[in-house]
C-alpha cells in the first residue's frame, strides 16, 4: 500500500459491473463518490438501462478547460462521449453499453480509463504539454495553472526538453503541515543522495516560489496560514518515454494524494505511539499502588488463609 | 530510604543513551520531589469541613513553602511548588512558549534543514519537536483521570503538571510516585526523539519509492 491506485476503486467496481454484464442482466445504478476534491456520480436510469452515465466534479475546470481547450475531451480523450454537464458537476460523459467492444480486453481497458477519469480531468493540461514534449513540439501555452484545492495549485509549465510541475502545497493543520514539510525535504535529500535515483525527475522544495514560476505573468502567489512550500518536479523526456506517459501522469498527477495519505500515515503512526507509550507510563503509576495485605484470602477449600504470623 | 531502594523501581527498564546526560538532573528532581513530599492532612483553615489540596487554593500563604526551579537549560526546567499537603511539580521540557508562539505566527522563513540522524544529543527546538511535545503533553493530559497525579491544565509557562496530595502519598508508595515522575521525565524526551526519527526515516523512504518508480 505504497502508492496509490489511480483511479477510483468503487467508482471501477460499479462500471466494471455494468461494463461486463450481459444485456439482459443490467441493474440500474445511482453511486455518487469522492476521493481527494474530486466527486464522481455514476448513473445507469432504470427506465433506460443501456445508458451509462458518469459524472465528475473538480474544483478548478473552467480553468483545465481554458488552457486545454473544449475540443481537448470530446475529440481527443473521451470521442463521442461528452454530454451537457449535469447540474452539479463539471463532466458528463455517456457510455452505450449496448454498443460496446465485444472483446475482454477492450472492455476492461474503458473501465480502466473511465475509473481514471479524476485524474484525466485535472491532469489533462500537463498531458497535453507532456504530449508535445514526446512529439518535440513547441509548448503549446507558457504555462497552466491548476487550482485544484483551495490555497492550492499545480502548475505546469513547458520547456523546451522538460516539463516542470510545480505544486503549491498547504495543510490547515499546523501538525499535518510541519509533517508535510519533513516529508518535502527528505524527498529533496533522497533524490540528491541516492545513486540509483539518477534518471529520476529533479525534485526541490523551497517555500518561495521557484524561478520557473516567478518569470511568468499572472501567476498570484499562494499564501496563507498553513501554507508550507513550492514543490517543483522536472520532468524530461526520457521519463515519460516508452510508453510510461499514463504511469507517471497518474504518479504526478497524485503527487498531493500520495503526499496526504502518508502525512495522515504518519500522523496515526505517531498517535500509536503515544498511546503505547501512555499506557505503559499508567501501569508504572499502578505500580506505585501498594497491594492491599488485610485482605483476606480463602483457599480452594474455603479455608481462610492467613499471610504473617 | 536509601537511594538504592528509590532507583529498584526503573531498573527494570533498559537504560538508555540520553539518560547518562540527563542524570545530575533527574537525581536532582528526585531528591528535591522526596524531600517536598513531606506532606500531611491539613484541613482548611478558611471554610469549615473542607480539605481542599494548599498549594491549588492558595489562600493562606503561611501553608506555603518556597517554590523550587531546577533548571537543566533555558529550555528544560521543572517547578516544585509545595505546601502543607500537596505539593505541584510542573515541568517544562522542549517545548519552549516562544515556540508555540512562533508556529501560529506561520513562520515566514524557510524550514530549518534537516535534523542530523542518530548520535545526536543536541536538542534542537524546530517545529517537529513542539508540536510532537505539545501532541503528547496534551494526550496526556486529556486522561488525566486515569493518571491520578496529573493535572489537567499545565501552570502557566509550563508543558505539564502534576499534583501530589497527601492522600495520594498515603495511598501510593511514595518512592514508586517518585520513580513514576522521572520515569515520565526520561522517557518523553527519548520518545519524541524517536518519534521524530522515525517520521524523518517514513518521509525519506515514501520520497525514494515514488522516485523509484519514475525512473
Amino acid at each position: 500500500m505504497l502508492h496509490l491506485e489511480p483511479g477510483h476503486r468503487i467508482m471501477a467496481e460499479a462500471l466494471a459491473a455494468r461494463i461486463h454484464a450481459p444485456p439482459d442482466r443490467r441493474e440500474a445504478v445511482d453511486v455518487r463518490c469522492s476521493d481527494f476534491g474530486v466527486q464522481y456520480y455514476l448513473c445507469v436510469p432504470p427506465e433506460q438501462q443501456n445508458v451509462l452515465k458518469l459524472s465528475v466534479w473538480v474544483r478548478c475546470f473552467a480553468e483545465v478547460v481554458e488552457g486545454v481547450g473544449e475540443a481537448f475531451f470530446a475529440e481527443q480523450l473521451y470521442p463521442g462521449m461528452v454530454q451537457p454537464p449535469e447540474p452539479g458537476y463539471s463532466l458528463t460523459l455517456a457510455l452505450d453499453l449496448d454498443a460496446l467492444p465485444p472483446e475482454e480486453e477492450a472492455r476492461n481497458e474503458l473501465v480502466r480509463k473511465l475509473s481514471c477519469v479524476g485524474r484525466d480531468v485535472l491532469g489533462a493540461p500537463l498531458r497535453v504539454a507532456l504530449l508535445a514534449l514526446l512529439g518535440g513540439a513547441a509548448p503549446p501555452r507558457p504555462y497552466y495553472a491548476v487550482h485544484h484545492r483551495e490555497g492550492e495549485a499545480m502548475y505546469v509549465v513547458p520547456k523546451d526538453d522538460v516539463v516542470i510541475v510545480v505544486f503549491g502545497i498547504a495543510f490547515a493543520s499546523p501538525v499535518e503541515a510541519a509533517i508535510a514539510k519533513a516529508f518535502l525535504h527528505e524527498i529533496e535529500i533522497s533524490r540528491r543522495q541516492s545513486r540509483d535515483l539518477a534518471t529520476a525527475p529533479t525534485v526541490s522544495y523551497t517555500h518561495e516560489p521557484p524561478l520557473e514560476l516567478k518569470q511568468l505573468d499572472g501567476v498570484r502567489p499562494l499564501q496563507g496560514a498553513g501554507f508550507v512550500g513550492h514543490v517543483s518536479l522536472a520532468l524530461s523526456k526520457r521519463n515519460v518515454e516508452g510508453g510510461r506517459l499514463e504511469k507517471v501522469l497518474a504518479l504526478v498527477v497524485g503527487y498531493r494524494n500520495y503526499l496526504m495519505f502518508h502525512v495522515m500515515g504518519a500522523k496515526s503512526q505517531l498517535h500509536t505511539r503515544i498511546r503505547s507509550r501512555s499506557s505503559n507510563w499508567l501501569q508504572v503509576l499502578n505500580r506505585a499502588m501498594p497491594e492491599k495485605l488485610d485482605k483476606e484470602k480463602k483457599t480452594i477449600t474455603g479455608r481462610t488463609f492467613r499471610k504473617g504470623p | 530510604m536509601s537511594s538504592g531502594f528509590l532507583r529498584g523501581g526503573s531498573s527494570g527498564t533498559i537504560p538508555r543513551e540520553g539518560n547518562f546526560a540527563l542524570k545530575p538532573y533527574l537525581d536532582c528532581i528526585r531528591e528535591t520531589l522526596g524531600a517536598a513530599l513531606c506532606v500531611s492532612n491539613f484541613a482548611s483553615q478558611i471554610v469549615e469541613r473542607h480539605n481542599k489540596p494548599e498549594v491549588e487554593v492558595g489562600t493562606s500563604s503561611e501553608l506555603l513553602l518556597n517554590p523550587i526551579v531546577i533548571r537543566r537549560s533555558d529550555h528544560e526546567s521543572v517547578l516544585i511548588e509545595s505546601a502543607v499537603n500537596s505539593v505541584r511539580f510542573s515541568i517544562k521540557a522542549r517545548i519552549a512558549a516562544e515556540g508555540v508562539a512562533r508556529l501560529a505566527a506561520a513562520s515566514p522563513h524557510p524550514a530549518p534543514p534537516a535534523p542530523p540522524l542518530r548520535g545526536s544529543q543536541v536538542k534542537q527546538l524546530d517545529e517537529m519537536d513542539e508540536i510532537l511535545a505539545r501532541k503528547f503533553t496534551r494526550f496526556l493530559m486529556l486522561r488525566a483521570d486515569n493518571f491520578i497525579v496529573l493535572r489537567r491544565k499545565p501552570v502557566p509557562g509550563y508543558d505539564i503538571s502534576f499534583l501530589l496530595t497527601n492522600f495520594n502519598v498515603e495511598a501510593l508508595w511514595k518512592h514508586k510516585l517518585i520513580d513514576f515522575v522521572i520515569q515520565f521525565m526520561e522517557e518523553i524526551d527519548s520518545e519524541i526523539s524517536a518519534m521524530k526519527l522515525a517520521v524523518n526515516e517514513r518521509a525519506r523512504m515514501v520520497g525514494y519509492q515514488y522516485l523509484r518508480e519514475m525512473c
